[in-house]
């Protein structure tokens, strides 16, 4: 069985030298969801080691058409640090650090307070003090994204980079789960969609991670950033491109990397 | 094209196939002279049919508004069809299954009419003329055997139109930008489906002027008072008898149909 330390390293080499590889399910095919975690928590110290700040989570799978085609019921988690964060002029670092990048909207919440206990759908607009509009990067370090359950959670959820919009209060955003998204390339509409498209209401995610959270004995900070789960399928990036994301009460986000 | 006698022929068999709720194979198959002016041709007679027994135009709808459903079809313009005062109904609409085929759900807008819209309306102008919109299930059918449609079939077929279930009407001022309202279909409690306006052309608003100008002959336009389903914002979900589905609308409310058994 390929061990959770060497496959942390490997996933480490695919990434730095952009170099997608094999699943390791292919040769092993006994790993599991809990393997995953393990190679996912010692990428997570690698980086922090290294430098990097963590920043907060993201989930992924949150449509019930991915967890069919995973063959999963829930959906899993990904950790984001502020290496992965873009922001205005240097988006062009997208297409340099990756090497099949593709995006899709989402919507973030800001955590209001420590995420350490489990919420419920009634408490969850509680522990968050605003929500926005984001587009996230991923970048699979598998060849065309070709992956199972265990493959995916140890390559962190697939996590490249994110970009988020500006926050506005949840009281004054509206109805999340009927919020049209629109997310559009050049001007031209890729794919429409509304927060219902995440677990049936996109605080459902946040709900989902403080159990994830609380069942790994582990916390969120105050102030970190949540993005709950892709709104519609994911689009190619590419150099020069406006890449838009466009929520109704949340605003617009647009990614234009430049050539690599 | 073809002639009025094969035009008249062709509408009077979907008049029987959509009465008795039994399909016809594809006109195309059988008609391969049938092209996109003679479809709507046969629709005119169709639809002139249903009025002489006395059916009422109400509005219209239209469909083929994805890039994906034209690419499927080979076809790079929408398609239109009529709506009945019979087709639409009010929420909580209870609909026999015994007289549908195959049906298929879709969550949309309609948009209800408060001016005409000329056929060279602009954008802005057909924007001008939405009095109110509400949010809407289509059921859509085939008359049609197994949904084998090319444009033409489903054109002549009445655009495969069978219900619009229409909730109550939001003053247009009060939704605000039509490309971002959102659409959630429930089935039987779950999230079937998700989309948002601008999956129509865009902006909705250009299925009313694309509507507008495909109307324009002499006594026909999109009226004061019609309501319009400018098009699909997701892919049809397959609707079965015992079947419970709503569409919810940002600001729209919901509207709910039930599938009685056959």
């Amino acid at each position: 069985m390929t061990t959770p330390a060497s496959a942390a390293r490997s996933l480490r080499e695919a990434r730095l030298a952009r170099i997608p590889r094999r699943p390791f399910t292919d040769t092993d095919p006994a790993l599991d969801e809990a393997w995953g975690y393990r190679v996912q928590d010692l990428d997570r110290a690698g980086r922090l080691a290294a430098g990097e700040r963590l920043v907060g989570a993201k989930l992924g799978l949150t449509s019930r058409a991915k967890q069919r085609t995973m063959g999963v019921a829930q959906p899993i988690v990904g950790f984001l640090t502020d290496a992965m964060q873009l922001g205005t002029g240097d988006d062009e670092r997208v297409l340099g650090r990756t090497a099949q990048p593709r995006v899709e909207p989402e919507i973030a919440f800001r955590l209001a307070r420590e995420l350490d206990r489990p919420l419920t759908p009634w408490t969850a607009e509680q522990a968050v003090d605003a929500v926005t509009v984001a587009v996230e990067v991923i970048d699979s370090r598998y060849a065309a994204f070709g992956f199972r359950l265990p493959d995916v959670v140890a390559d962190n959820t697939s996590a490249a980079g994110f970009l988020v919009g500006r926050w506005t209060h949840p009281r004054r955003a509206g109805d999340l789960a009927t919020a049209g998204c629109v997310l559009s390339v050049d001007g031209a509409v890729a794919h429409t969609a509304t927060g219902a498209a995440v677990l049936g209401h996109p605080l459902r995610a946040l709900v989902h991670l403080s159990e994830h959270l609380v069942r790994r004995g582990e916390r969120l900070p105050a102030g970190a950033v949540v993005l709950a789960g892709a709104l519609t399928d994911a689009v190619p990036v590419r150099p020069g491109v406006v890449h838009r994301a466009e929520i109704r009460g949340l605003g617009a986000v647009e990614l234009v990397p430049a050539d690599r | 094209m073809i002639d009025g006698a094969l035009v008249q022929w062709l509408a009077d068999e979907l008049a029987a196939a959509a009465a008795q709720a039994r399909p016809v194979a594809p006109l195309t198959a059988r008609a391969p002279g049938l092209d996109l002016t003679g479809a709507y041709a046969v629709q005119r007679a169709l639809v002139r049919r249903w009025t002489d027994a006395g059916d009422r135009v109400v509005g219209h709808k239209v469909g083929l508004t994805s890039a994906a459903m034209q690419q499927q079809l080979g076809v790079d313009q929408p398609d239109s069809g009529v709506l009945l005062d019979r087709m639409v109904r009010t929420d909580g609409a209870i609909l026999d299954a015994g007289r549908l085929i195959a049906p298929r759900v879709e969550a949309e807008l309609a948009l209800v009419l408060g001016a005409d819209v000329p056929a060279g309306a602009t954008r802005d102008q057909a924007a001008a003329a939405i009095a109110s919109v509400a949010v809407a299930v289509e059921v859509i059918d085939s008359r049609i055997a197994d949904w084998r449609i090319a444009v033409e079939d489903t054109v002549a077929d009445n655009a495969s139109s069978a219900y619009a279930v229409v909730g109550w009407p939001v003053p247009v001022e009060d939704v605000g930008d039509l490309r971002t309202v959102g659409l959630v279909l429930h089935r039987n409690g779950d999230v079937a489906a998700t989309g948002a306006g601008a999956a129509v052309l865009g902006d909705p608003v250009l299925a009313l002027t694309w509507l507008a100008r495909r109307l324009a002959e002499p006594g026909k336009r999109l009226q004061a008072g019609q309501v319009v389903l400018p098009g699909a914002v997701h892919a049809a979900v397959p609707l079965a008898a015992g079947d419970v589905v709503t569409a919810t609308g940002s600001g729209l409310g919901s509207v709910s149909l039930r599938m009685a058994a056959a």
